[in-house]
């Protein structure tokens, strides 16, 4: 498997957004966020079918269209507060439309591998942009852990004690919609919200700190994403799809070793 | 020191404060009731800077202020974080954390020390009692060794034995360490060592007079 060059930068591509994906995710997650990465991964494909129809590179419009759409959704979660979740519905909703109808009128390029990904036919420049994408993530992530937890923690608390919420962020915002972007590319915009939230779901089962509920989310990411392309590649079928579902099997096993070790533990105490 | 001058503040759909002037000096306990909507977290929020006034001016002149507000991810089951990380991140500050680390760890052992709290300082805050979580939210505040501490009804909803442990941790902070402490309270026997207590009511602040209550209860 390993001697075919596609299959070399499709493990390469996939370890780096495998890696960038639950971190960026995980803020959104506690933050309550998640639905927001849907519509993102959603608006990158109303970006590719723009980018596809004016004749324009579809990344670039994609990851425009991902910042566009972020900056709606926390401008009508902060002007409207009690109506946060309508900015995430009519984003998804005019991201869907939009795609939809725009894929018809697409000139070039295949407009359905971006709704599953192309993971086995990146290029060498797709496997740089992952890289510098994902080194950007770890240094915003481990530069400013403690700031990063504090402004999840309690964001008036953050402010009072000096962090710039607001810049911490946006910079999370811009990050978030780039890695959203370029993963829908190749891991495919239906299967990208997966790997933001599914992996930080199933760490916390783990019942871990902060730090190492990141941590393990990340290593479950990254063996999401290997298992899922070596499964495509034996079992024919999509490496996104495969990706996926081998995600969701890990939050299964997790959520049941939960409920097992709870069940132990209550079955331990003695009786009152 | 901490001045209010003539004071005003409206959301889009009315004004909520008008003509606040107070001063709270440096080390004094000011405690603030009022009835639910009169004010008193918009109040505290433009003493902290986190809104700006529509009219006069608020004036600080505190070198280091800790928050302690009234919701948290502290019992939130969603968000894991252990004991030792929500007192550590009392020390964030906007500096990249490989630069703010020295002598970190020595100040964290010291204050989960002093709360009774470095035996459970592995354990996830959703996971621990009430009155564990109210003492992880004061060493929290008091970790980076603030001159003021501001707290928003943090008792809301929290049993009679949590409820005078964190009292008696704020009366320590004030009376053993000089500290200042605002604390928004519904309970008026809370600020008996108060050295004022201010009352929100009609859109102003002015001082709590017993005579004018009926009930000693607010």
């Amino acid at each position: 498997m390993l001697s075919y060059e596609f299959m070399r930068l499709a493990f390469v591509v996939g370890i780096l957004l495998g890696i960038a994906l639950p971190l960026v995710g995980s803020t959104a997650v506690f933050k309550r966020l998640s639905s927001s990465g849907d519509a993102l991964a959603h608006s990158s494909l109303a970006g590719v079918a723009i980018g596809l129809t004016a004749g324009m590179n579809p990344l670039l419009v994609s990851v425009i269209a991902c910042i566009v759409s972020f900056l709606i959704i926390e401008f009508v979660r902060k002007k409207f507060p009690k109506f946060s979740e309508l900015g995430v519905t009519v984003v998804l909703s005019a991201s869907v439309g939009l795609a939809g109808v725009l894929s018809g009128f697409a000139r070039t390029g295949n407009f359905e591998s971006y709704l599953f990904g192309s993971i086995l036919l990146v290029d060498s420049m797709e496997v740089v942009l992952a890289a510098v994408l994902c080194g950007l993530v770890l240094l915003f992530y481990i530069l400013f852990h403690n700031q990063i937890f504090a402004l999840i923690y309690q964001e008036s608390e953050a402010k009072v004690q000096g962090i710039k919420t607001n810049l911490l962020s946006l910079v999370h915002s811009l990050l978030l919609s780039i890695v959203i972007a370029i993963s829908a590319k190749t891991i495919g915009a239906l299967v990208v919200s997966s790997l933001i939230a599914i992996p930080v779901a199933a760490s916390l089962q783990a019942k871990l700190s902060y730090k190492w509920t990141l941590i393990l989310s990340v290593i479950l990411s990254v063996v999401s994403v290997l298992a899922g392309i070596t499964i495509s590649y034996y079992a024919d079928w999509k490496p996104g799809a495969s990706i996926a579902l081998f995600g969701v099997a890990l939050f299964f096993l997790l959520l049941l070793y939960r409920i097992v070790s709870e069940a132990f533990v209550r079955a331990k105490k003695p009786n009152k | 020191m901490i001045r209010f001058e003539n004071v005003g503040f409206s959301f889009k759909d009315g004004e909520v404060l008008h003509d606040v002037s107070f001063e709270v000096k440096d080390g004094e306990f000011i405690g603030i009731i009022g009835a639910n909507g009169a004010g008193k977290t918009t109040l505290i929020r433009l003493l902290l800077g986190l809104l700006k006034p529509t009219s006069g001016k608020v004036h600080r002149e505190e070198p280091s202020i800790a928050y302690v507000s009234q919701t948290t991810s502290l019992s939130d089951s969603s968000f894991p974080a252990t004991v030792e990380e929500v007192v550590g991140s009392g020390l964030a500050r906007m500096k990249p954390t490989p630069f703010s680390l020295k002598g970190k760890k020595q100040r964290v052992k010291e204050v989960l020390d002093e709360f009774g709290l470095w035996e459970i300082r592995k354990k996830l805050v959703a996971e621990i009692s009430g009155g564990q979580q109210q003492r992880v939210k004061i060493a929290k505040a008091v970790i980076s060794s603030p001159s003021l501490i501001v707290l928003d009804e943090p008792d809301a909803g929290m049993d009679h034995e949590s409820h005078d442990k964190l009292i008696e941790m704020l009366e320590r902070e004030h009376q053993e360490k000089g500290k200042g402490v605002i604390f928004i309270s519904h309970h008026l026997h809370d600020l008996v060592h108060a050295d004022a207590i201010l009352e929100v009511r009609n859109g102003t602040v002015r001082p709590f007079v017993q005579e004018e209550h009926h009930h000693a209860e607010l």
